[in-house]
This record gives C-alpha cells, structure tokens and sequence, in this order.
C-alpha cells in the first residue's frame, strides 16, 4: 500500500530555492564572519536538496552521488574557514566582518 | 546482480597522478625535516614533480582519446595547452616565493604542498568533461589559495584578505553548485555533451564521453537559463569579472606577492579554460542567450576595470584592476564563440601570463623585504637605480597596454578580429575604447621611472640574481611572442578543434 500522495519533486525544489534564498541573504546582511559562514553551509545543503529531490524524479543514482561529492567539499572548507576565522579572532578579539578593514573596499 | 568495473585510464590524467604525488611527497620529506632547515631542497623537490608532470602533459599532445573515468575527464589538446601553461606559472610562483619564504618563516612544507594540490585543482579544471569535475576542480583550487592568501600570518592585511576571499569565494561557488543543479533537473545529466545532446539531440561531442542511450530530461528553457546564469556567476566570480569582482583588489593588496602574481595569472586562465569548455560544449546552441549577457558583462568589465585602476596609488591595487580589465578583454575571446574566438583566447592566456608574471617579478625585485616599495611612488627615478628593472618593468608596461610590437598588442588584435567577425563590432569598439584608458595608468609607472626624480630615502635594493633571470627571460617572451606569434598561436588553433 502506498502513501496516499506522495510530495511532488516541485515542493523539494521549492524548499531548496527558499533555503539557498535564506542563506545567500544570511551572507548578504549578516555581521559575524561565523553566522556569514554557517549561511554558506546552509546554501550548500540546500542545493543538495535539489540534487537528491531531481535524481528521485528521474529515477537515477548520479545526483545522489554528487551529494557526497558536495558534503565532502563543504566539510573541507568549513575546515579552512574556521582555522581562518579563529586566527582572526586570535589577532583581533572579534569576528565581526565589520572590525576586519584594513584594507579599503 | 553484476556489476560491470569502470575501465580506469590512468594514463590520461597522468599529470594530475604527478603533481598530487609530488604534494604528497613534499608533506612527508617536511616531516622528517628540522624546524629551521633551508626550504632549497623541497622547492627542488616541487621543481622535479612539476618537470615530470609536463613532460607526462607534453607527450599526451594529440592523444585526443574518449573521455575517461566514464566521461569525467578529457584528455585533449586543449587539456595539455593549459596544463603545461599551468605548470609553468607554479614553477615561477615557487621560484618568486623564495625570497619570501626564507625571510618570514612560511612553513616550506605545507607551502608547496598547497600551492602543487592548488596546480591539481587547476589541471582538473581545464580538463572536466563534466560539471560535477569543473566544481571539484575549482574548490580544489580555491581552499588551496585561501590558505596561501592567508600566509603571511604576521600581517594582519593577508590574514583579511583570505576571510574576504573564504566567505566570497564559498558564496560564489554556492552559486555554481546550484547552477550545476539546475542544469542537471532540466537536461538530466551533468556531462557537458550529455548536456549539450538534451538540449539540441543533432550535437555530437562523442568524445565527451556521453554514449548514444537517451538522456533522462528534456530541456525545459526557464530552469536551464537560470541554470546557465548561475554558472556564469560562479565561473565569473573566479576569472573576476565585474560584477563579481569586488574581492579582487583586497585580496590581491593583501595577498603575499609572489601568491598575487600567481592567483592574478593562474586562477584566471584556470577559471576562463572552465567557462570556454563548459559554454562552447554544453550550451553551443544557446548561445544567443548567453552570448549577449557574457558581452555586456566583458564590457562593464573592462570599463570598470580600467577606470578604476586609473586612480590607485599601490602597485599591487593597480594591477589588481588591470588584471580585471584583462579578464574583460579575454571574455571577449568566449563572447565570439568561434574557433577563431578560442584560438585567440588560448593565445591570449599566454601573453597576459607573460607580461603580468613579469610584471609582478619586477615589484617582488624591488620589495626589499617582500611587502614594502608597493606604491607607484616608490618608482620614482627608479631608471638610475636599477636601469635594466626599470628597462624591463616598461616593457611589460607598454605590452599591458597592448603597444606594439609586444605580446599585448598581438593578442588583442587577434581577440578583437574575433569579436568583429562574431558581429560582434560594438564590443571591440569599447574594447579598444577602454584600452586608451589603460595606457594612462600604465604609462603613469613608466613616467614615474624616467621622468620624476628619485625619493630620498628609499634605498636601493641588490636584485635577486635568479628572478632577473626569469625577468628577462619574461621580457624576451613579450617581444618575441609579438614579432613571431605564429608557433603559440599554432598551438593554440590545435588546441581548439574540439570546437566545430
């Protein structure tokens, strides 16, 4: 016996779209380097989203595979990043985006 | 249930094998080395793997086999042009370094490491047959240069300059791995030919590995346009074109010389041989779409580019903007969308790696302790000081402002015919427009350097005898790639007949 309904691939894309808005906002409009980068996180695992809710529409395996490819990906970057954002810290008591300014631009 | 092995030809990404075991290698030898020991016999080490590794690349010229690793990498001329274009800049970056390294106590180990899996990234870049492979490639690249941006611990500005480029760089790729999605829901696939066969089913790229069964999708055109312009964000961000290029002057200010010479040459050409692949294959038959938004784009970037250059007072800033402008002069060459268009581009990712190299090997001479002597001021009468630098630093001034008889001049003629032969008039008439630009702030070094007096103060600096060398060696380039381009650009045509 089946669900009744089951959720229609356009609901996961619509999520997904929803999330990676929310992140890229996050990057936009948020101060702290750490929140700027959980933002990035976010973006990332909404795409995922999409990888897996297309792969299910089309009845095939690659886009879930590709997933793995992406967390792994993320993991290393979060890795990078945060060893980054802890030297800041270190060398200026803040991750505020805004206290990082020597340079201009 | 069976399964069937995938057929492995290792021998295809045999450069790729090189390099990555030479950065394993260069970690373990550091291993068993002291803390302060000479960083000469790894630098060595790094050498003889980048040597292996081209000549691995060189002699799978004219190899043009299927797609390998079931459709995920290609080896094809076009493949081993870059590949050796990329070695070469790593080979002259670990040569520019040294100095640097030896004076603020990089760790050698971790540094060359870096900077070889960063050539792998590179490598990986402009030989993906799929876009699953161009984003690998691409994040390989950019973690590896966020970490060598941030190298200079001790000062504060490099460390800047790797979060700002860390949290753009990770938004940026955000965006492509999206645009990789969206491709993916509305062709079915991620392969660029599988790609380019669900779009229009008469394309054949059979060598990009996507064999004659069906494709799942069916192209619907709202997903897949956004698809394609999520990708040009992605891939734009990285070539630094406007308007993603914000990060570009901090990073390259902030940023160790001898890695700013390096990311403004090598991510570059990196990030243009991905987005000449990926658009020549797998959208050929959109390319009224996006041919008319990656024109606009190279305009507003040149403008901009060289506009804004006009007023920096650092070196460094200076030719952060000019490489922005370049990056808008070599999207012209993608623009066109023709053999002719790609052979120029290839040609032209060579002569900008040339001056510009040379360029930066002039302002790491003249850094007495790496990071200092970076305004244009501070070249002031620098033609009684050292005449051959200054001598050199004019000509490569001249040849980014594309003078003739240089290699800049060469290039852009052959860049801009592409673009008129395209239809394309309008664009190389504010190509050159923007170029009359750039001749101001370029020429404005070489009038430092001749016309105005020397500062009291700034001492002079005993040039490092090995980068002179190179130096020359890039200043013969310019010249000679201007008054004989036939043999580049011969290369260059072999390596674009993926393109029909």
């Amino acid at each position: 016996m089946n669900f009744p309904t089951t959720v229609p691939t356009e609901a996961y894309l619509i999520l997904s779209a929803v999330l990676f808005g929310i992140g890229a906002m996050g990057v936009m409009l948020r101060k702290s380097a750490l929140t700027m980068f959980m933002s990035v996180e976010l973006m990332l695992n909404a795409v995922n989203l999409s990888f897996v809710a297309f792969a299910r529409h089309f009845g095939r395996l690659d886009g879930q595979i590709i997933v793995f490819f992406v967390m792994a990906v993320a993991a290393a970057e979060v890795a990078v990043g945060l060893a980054i954002i802890v030297d800041i810290f270190r060398s200026r008591r803040s991750v505020d985006i805004d206290d990082v300014n020597w340079l201009r631009g | 249930m069976m399964f069937v092995l995938p057929t492995l030809e290792w021998w295809t990404i045999a450069p790729i094998v090189v390099l990555t075991l030479t950065g394993c290698l260069v970690l373990v030898v550091d291993l068993f080395r002291g803390d302060d020991a000479s960083p000469e016999p790894l630098a060595w080490l790094t050498t003889g793997g980048l040597a292996i590794a081209i000549g691995t690349s060189v002699s799978l010229w004219g190899y043009e086999a299927q797609a390998a690793f079931s459709g995920m990498v290609v080896a094809d001329n076009y493949t081993q042009y870059f590949t050796v274009l990329f070695l070469v800049i790593v080979g002259v970056t670990v040569l520019l370094s040294f100095d640097q390294l030896t004076k603020e106590d990089f760790h050698p180990g971790e540094f060359y490491s870096l900077i070889v899996f960063s050539a792998v990234g590179m490598v990986l870049m402009a030989s993906a047959a799929d876009l699953i492979m161009v984003f690998l490639g691409l994040e390989l690249l950019s973690i590896c240069l966020y970490i060598l941006t941030g190298f200079s611990r001790r000062r504060l500005e490099s460390e800047e300059a790797s979060i700002k480029y860390l949290l753009l760089g990770a938004f940026a790729s955000g965006f492509l791995l999206y645009g990789i999605a969206l491709v993916y829901g509305s062709t079915g696939s991620t392969n660029l030919g599988c790609v380019a066969r669900a779009i229009n089913p008469a394309s054949t790229f059979a060598m990009f590995g996507c064999g004659t069964g069906s494709v799942a999708g069916a192209a619907t055109s709202g997903l897949l346009l956004a698809g394609v312009a999520m990708l040009v964000v992605g891939l734009g961000f990285k070539a630094a074109v406007v308007p993603f290029h914000m990060w570009t002057p901090d990073v390259y200010e902030g940023a160790p010389t001898a890695i700013t010479a390096y990311m403004s040459v090598g991510a570059k050409a990196a990030a243009f041989a991905a987005i000449a692949r990926v658009f020549m294959i797998a959208f050929p038959t959109l390319s009224h779409d996006w041919s008319v938004i990656l024109a606009i784009l190279a305009a507003v970037t040149m403008i901009v580019g060289n506009t804004a250059a006009v007023s920096q007072q650092s070196i460094k800033r200076m030719l952060a903007y000019s490489s922005i402008a370049h990056a808008g002069y070599i999207l012209v060459a993608v623009v066109a969308a023709s053999r002719v268009g790609m052979a120029s581009l290839l040609f032209y990712t060579v002569g900008y790696t040339v001056m510009n190299l040379g360029a930066f090997m002039v302002v790491i001479l003249l850094g007495k302790r790496s990071e200092d002597h970076l305004l244009i001021s501070d070249y002031a009468g620098l033609s009684r000081r050292h005449p051959v630098l200054a001598g050199l630093m004019a000509l490569f001034m001249l040849s980014l402002a594309g003078i003739p008889p240089t290699v800049g001049f060469v290039g852009k003629f052959y860049i801009f015919t592409a673009a008129v032969q395209a239809d394309y008039a309008w664009l190389a008439v504010i190509g050159l427009l923007s170029s009359v630009i750039s001749v101001y702030y370029y020429l404005r070094v070489v009038y430092q350097m001749y016309m105005v007096d020397p500062v009291a103060g700034v001492e002079a600096v005993t040039p490092l005898r090995w980068v002179t060398v190179a130096a020359s060696v890039a200043g013969i380039a310019v010249i000679a790639l201007g008054v004989f381009p036939q043999g580049v650009l011969a290369l260059a045509s072999a390596s674009s007949t993926f393109i029909r």
